[in-house]
């Protein structure tokens, strides 16, 4: 299709601007697998934009490609548990039956393969995406079949059984697909709200929104729900100070953009219960006053947009017949882990670059298109539609006083139970690495990259939650075979090509703490600098832009700290 | 009404208006928070985080330009914490640098070395990440020269290019260590939208961003004894030129700089202000023309309205962006490029010189004009009409190279001919002066009498408004002009290309109906220069255009028509305005470029 044409197309219900930009990009990528100058020409004629902004623009998204690539895009996930899992053998099938290497085309242009960061599929590494095809739990044998068929084209169809494939179906709402997250002996104490069997999202919405708005906001409040992404701010009072905010036109965001490596707890409960996600959503326009919500997806789940759409569409339907003046719509990311961050993820969505913004002010106040905005993870949509229905007390009495409630854990890495659970805020590391752990966890990663990494001394006084180490809920366990300078090494990779930057500390910082710990490793520099570069994530913790800078220190404090000797020698 | 806000910094109570940065109330106490990617003239970006100061209670630091001042604030500006964050990034901005200071051309005028030196960095220890990337230096432009490797990503430049001019020739691209500044698809500079305008240069706060300098060639052809060389210099040069030299911002040291060329050895030191009165004559009477066209005899195919064509940063920006308006362009060449004809002409005739032997300097406040002499139009007299373009900068520094003490100077005159100066053609280099100076003598060709102002002031022209609009009533016009009687003569005064793009964008849909549009390329006018001295805001910009305004009062004569050179070059040369020779030597054409 010509691009005039993909534009025409992409943005037919729309007036033609600056914020349809990603969509058509991400459709001349979907047609023509990247963006080639006149492509950018064209649009920049269509949308009266600058033809450098754009370029700039689309050089920002991992997917979308500006340079020549491939009919069949192999993009490998390189994230730490997927090293674990056996990545660089999978890397070495494609590269041998390819005969290229991890950023190359093959002669024909039949091939590009690409290396990229966690897709979201921790519990069934190594993981990677053919264009929008999705493969897990790849072996080297499996991995080999898949690529033969691909280089043998009219053979794909075969492939149908090796693909993964999105779950929601008209009867997952309906809940006869659990999640299968295996038995637990009971030291950590497992939830059923999220994936509860009754999901009646219809059913609670209807209720929910029966009750008065501001008494609704308070018991959210009450309840003590904090933001389930990470950051973990107190949910009732985000929705409270978007509710004041004095303007007609107000948005709701769920933010789908979950990049965190080692999480994927989104990714399950998308496919598990769409429907009460988009209800959480139209609960909150309801309340704030938004007519208008949308779900950023992250780029990496492409592969559950056409479900994710229909869903949305059915859901739009049952907001109406419940009389709410409310519409979901789905905006897909386009791989930048940055976007993650609200404001990064609202100037993304408004067609710019995923540089976060300064803040204050916040998205409450001014936020997508400049106007009060609630953005909340995708969990915490759910429970907020399931406070309203089992209340505030019966929420807080699970978990402990500043970490309410229940949340959901992506369990990943040496462990023999890798999956989402569900389970009670409040408990100890120790705890938990006994019930997941494999009887060797050296480590726990709590929280992702940019979260703590917790060694086996500390297990036992450490607590999953907001006066401990909160998290999002990636949990990554690593036994005593696993190098923790890899893992530094490989979450500093990850830092550096995903910092948006934009600000000195983050950009700069997070390439001085890889070449720094690569430099100590060689020994061109000496042990003690070591306590230079922790001297620097200090100024990164405080004087970066984002939260993105900001909690490189985390890791990289506690590995090193923790693993000192791993890390020099 | 507007909320004031309490705060204190280092303890010192200060109030200030709801919306201040921390950073303008700091000012307010005569604390200085350095600054790298804040620039007056621009939104706040917030990104190079050395403006970093400690809150009370907060445990992050604020990056000080972006965040408003809320009341009951507490501020430390220069902590322990603050201290040493600061220095960290300084550092760490130096490790992505190519810190070769003392071959740079920016040396001793880099905001980043200052910050260096003001917080005695000393030793660096981190890692030079510049050994794992690979950067070119783009030297394909006539007029900036683009160094990667010194860029420090504060972004000035593409706000620059996007807020101020529209352009967005440069824009951020790539993310994390890859993130750079760029033009569209890695393309050299020469072949992508730029302007040349240099506002990015004027901005950039190291050596990334430079203009292309000509200083070694003009100081070779002043060594050599078979070329004679001559010079002009621009109405905005003469208001600027001190602040590289000592002296205060806002002077006039036109005198000084006559006597300073001369030193240098120029072998006649001459005014672009004699062709800004030649400009008037010429495009004064095409504006007459083309409205007598129009009037009279109802042509259709006459463009209105017509725009002024001094500023080539609008030429270019008009050739890419509204190609269809090329024939409202007037045709006159500007200033420089008018000199540059005569100067190997007409002036080569009457000192009896070899046109091959004549090296034609101009001293500019602006780095699109070292392009415009670079035009393969611009050799209309046989030769290349300006051999070289130096900016106000570049002059500044082969003074101080040729050890020329300039605050000690005495003053002296132009050379002559070519060397008289108006009023009116002093203020070209303010933003509307064209305009004042068309009317100045248009209005009086048309009624015989003065423009109706006092002491020819025409203040409705005047000032920093982005897009000025004016009329006049055109009464008691002579016989010739009669079809002019009563006609409101409707005009319009742009500077700085966003506003150029504004006007031209309402004319385009038929929201503006003007006779005559005054557009230069950048804030300000031609005072506001790219090739003006470093730094540029509001408030240098108004004290520059003050001392234009000044000059002005100061000359004698404040007419273009009554420039004693003009009146002799049509009676010895070229006869009368818009005659055949003013054709061939004076006007051009433009090009239809693509907007991409």
């Amino acid at each position: 299709m010509q691009t005039k044409a993909i534009i025409e197309r992409v943005m037919k219900n729309s007036v033609k601007s600056r914020e349809g930009l990603i969509t058509v990009l991400q459709e001349i990528v979907r047609q023509k697998k990247y963006i080639n100058e006149s492509d950018i020409l064209d649009v920049a004629k269509e949308l009266d934009l600058s033809p450098a902004d754009i370029y700039g623009t689309a050089t920002f998204y991992s997917f979308l490609d500006t340079k020549s690539r491939g009919k069949y895009v192999i993009r490998l996930c390189k994230s730490i548990i997927a090293e674990m899992k056996g990545k660089d053998e999978i890397e070495k099938v494609i590269c041998d039956i390819l005969h290229i290497k991890p950023g190359e085309s093959t002669q024909d242009k039949m091939f590009t393969f690409l290396e990229t960061n966690d897709i979201g599929w921790s519990d069934k590494e190594p993981s990677m995406l053919i264009n929008a095809d999705l493969y897990t739990e790849l072996t080297p044998e499996k991995t080999s079949e898949i690529i033969k068929a691909y280089l043998n084209d009219n053979e794909i169809v075969k492939l149908e059984s090796l693909k993964t494939k999105s779950i929601i179906s008209d009867e997952s709402c309906r809940n006869t697909i659990q999640y299968n997250c295996g038995e637990l002996k009971g030291l950590v104490k497992k939830v059923d709200i999220i994936f509860n069997k009754d999901c009646g999202s219809s059913k609670k919405l209807t209720e929910a929104i029966k009750k008065d708005k501001d008494s609704f906001i308070n018991e959210i409040i009450d309840s003590g729900l904090r933001g389930r992404g990470g950051a973990g701010f107190p949910t009732g009072l985000k929705w409270k100070f978007a509710k004041s905010a004095q303007d007609q036109e107000k948005y709701v965001i769920c933010n789908a953009d979950e990049g965190e490596p080692g999480t994927f707890k989104d990714r399950v409960i998308l496919q598990e219960v769409p429907c009460k996600v988009f209800a959480g959503m139209a609960l909150c326009g309801h309340v704030i006053g938004a007519k208008k919500g949308y779900m950023y997806l992250r780029g990496e789940y492409v592969w559950m947009k056409d479900d994710l759409n229909k869903i949305a569409e059915e859901s739009n339907k049952m907001f109406k017949e419940l009389g709410l003046d409310f519409a979901v719509e789905l905006r897909m990311g386009s791989g930048a882990y940055v976007c993650g961050e609200e404001t990064a993820l609202i100037e993304s969505m408004e067609g710019q670059r995923g540089e976060p913004r300064n803040k204050p002010p916040y998205p409450a106040s001014i936020g997508f298109r400049n106007k009060p905005t609630v953005i909340n993870n995708v969990e915490t949509f759910i429970y907020v539609l399931e406070i309203a229905n089992i209340g505030a007390q019966k929420f807080k009495s699970m978990g402990t006083v500043d970490s309410a409630g229940s949340k959901v854990f992506s369990v990943s890495g040496d462990t023999p139970k890798p999956g989402v659970f569900e389970l009670e805020l409040g408990m100890t590391l120790a705890d938990f690495v006994e019930e997941f752990g494999d009887g060797d966890t050296k480590a726990v990663q709590v929280g992702g990259a940019s979260g703590f990494c917790v060694p086996r001394r500390k297990f036992k006084d450490t607590i999953i939650g907001f006066e401990g180490i909160p998290t999002g809920g990636s949990m990554m366990l690593f036994n005593s075979h696993r190098s923790m300078y890899n893992v530094l090494h490989n979450y500093l990779e990850f830092f550096a090509e995903e910092s948006c930057g934009q600000c000195t500390p983050c950009r700069v910082g997070c390439q001085q703490l890889l070449k720094g710990v690569e430099a100590i490793k060689s020994k061109e520099k000496s042990p003690k600098y070591l306590d230079d570069l922790l001297d620097l994530t200090e100024t990164m913790k405080i004087a970066s832009k984002c939260g993105l800078g900001q909690s490189v220190a985390n890791a990289f404090k506690s590995i090193v700290l923790e693993f000192k000797e791993e890390i020099v020698y | 009404m507007e909320k004031i806000l309490e705060l204190k910094i280092n303890n010192i109570s200060v109030s200030v208006k709801e919306g201040t940065s921390i950073l303008d109330a700091a000012k307010k106490l005569n604390i200085r928070i350095p600054t790298l990617c804040h620039h007056d003239d621009l939104c706040v970006a917030g990104n190079c985080r050395v403006c970093v100061v400690e809150q009370k209670g907060v445990k992050t630091l604020q990056a000080s330009c972006a965040v408003p001042v809320s009341n009951g604030m507490e501020i430390f500006t220069n902590t322990e914490k603050v201290r040493k964050a600061r220095k960290h990034i300084i550092e760490l901005l130096l490790s992505e640098h190519n810190a070769n200071c003392t071959t740079c051309y920016k040396n001793g005028k880099c905001e980043l070395q200052d910050l260096a030196a003001e917080h005695a960095v000393g030793e660096n220890n981190f890692i030079d990440l510049l050994q794992f990337h690979e950067y070119i230096i783009d030297r394909s432009s006539a007029s900036i020269i683009k160094d990667d490797s010194k860029c420090i990503r504060c972004q000035r430049c593409v706000r620059t290019c996007s807020q101020l001019q529209k352009v967005s020739a440069l824009a951020v691209v790539n993310k994390g260590s890859e993130q750079k500044i760029a033009t569209f698809f890695d393309q050299p500079m020469a072949s992508v939208v730029c302007t040349n305008c240099g506002q990015c240069v004027n901005r950039c706060p190291t050596g990334a961003l430079t203009e292309k300098n000509y200083i070694s060639e003009v100081f070779s052809a002043l060594g050599d004894s078979n070329k004679h060389v001559i010079v002009q210099t621009a109405p905005a040069v003469r208001v600027a030129l001190g602040e590289d030299l000592g002296i205060d911002i806002g002077s006039r040291v036109t005198g000084k700089m006559v006597t300073a060329l001369r030193r240098l050895g120029f072998d006649s030191v001459l005014d672009t202000d004699f062709t800004a009165d030649l400009t008037i004559m010429e495009e004064g009477t095409e504006l007459l023309t083309r409205l007598k066209k129009v009037l009279v005899d109802g042509a259709t195919d006459v463009a209105l309205p017509m725009t002024t064509s001094c500023s080539p940063g609008w030429i270019k920006f008009l050739e890419h962006k509204f190609p269809e308006y090329v024939q409202n362009v007037s045709t006159c060449k500007s200033p420089q490029q008018m000199f540059g004809a005569l100067a190997k002409t007409y002036y080569a005739q009457k000192r009896n010189l070899d046109p091959a032997n004549i090296v034609s300097v101009s001293i500019m406040p602006c780095t699109a004009k070292k392009y415009e002499a670079n035009r393969p139009e611009m050799r209309d007299s046989g030769y290349k009409d300006v051999d070289y373009v130096l900016t106000t900068r570049e002059l500044a520094r082969m003074i101080k190279q040729a050890g020329i003490d300039f605050k000690t100077l005495d003053d002296s005159n132009y050379d002559s001919f070519m060397g008289d100066s108006t009023g009116a053609a002093v203020i070209f280099g303010a933003t509307g002066g064209v305009m004042e100076a068309a009317i100045r003598t248009a209005y009086e060709i048309v009624t015989g009498r003065e423009v109706p102002f006092n002491n020819l002031n025409i203040t409705p022209v005047r000032g920093m408004e982005g897009v000025k609009e004016a009329s006049l009533k055109i009464e008691g016009c002579l016989e010739t002009w009669k079809f002019l009687e009563g006609v409101e003569l409707k005009v319009a005064i742009a500077h700085g290309l966003v506003n150029a793009d504004k006007v031209m964008q309402s004319v385009k849909d038929g929201l503006s109906h003007y006779h005559f549009i005054e557009i230069m390329a950048c804030p300000g006018g031609c005072l506001g220069g790219g090739g003006q001295p470093i730094p540029t805001n509001l408030e240098i910009r108004n004290k520059r255009s003050k001392a234009i305004y000044e000059e002005d009062m100061g000359l004698t004569i404040r007419k273009s028509h009554e420039n004693p050179e003009v009146v002799q070059i049509y009676k010895e040369f070229l006869e009368k305005p818009l005659g055949h020779k003013s054709h061939e030597l004076l006007h051009t054409h433009y090009i239809k470029r693509d907007r991409y």
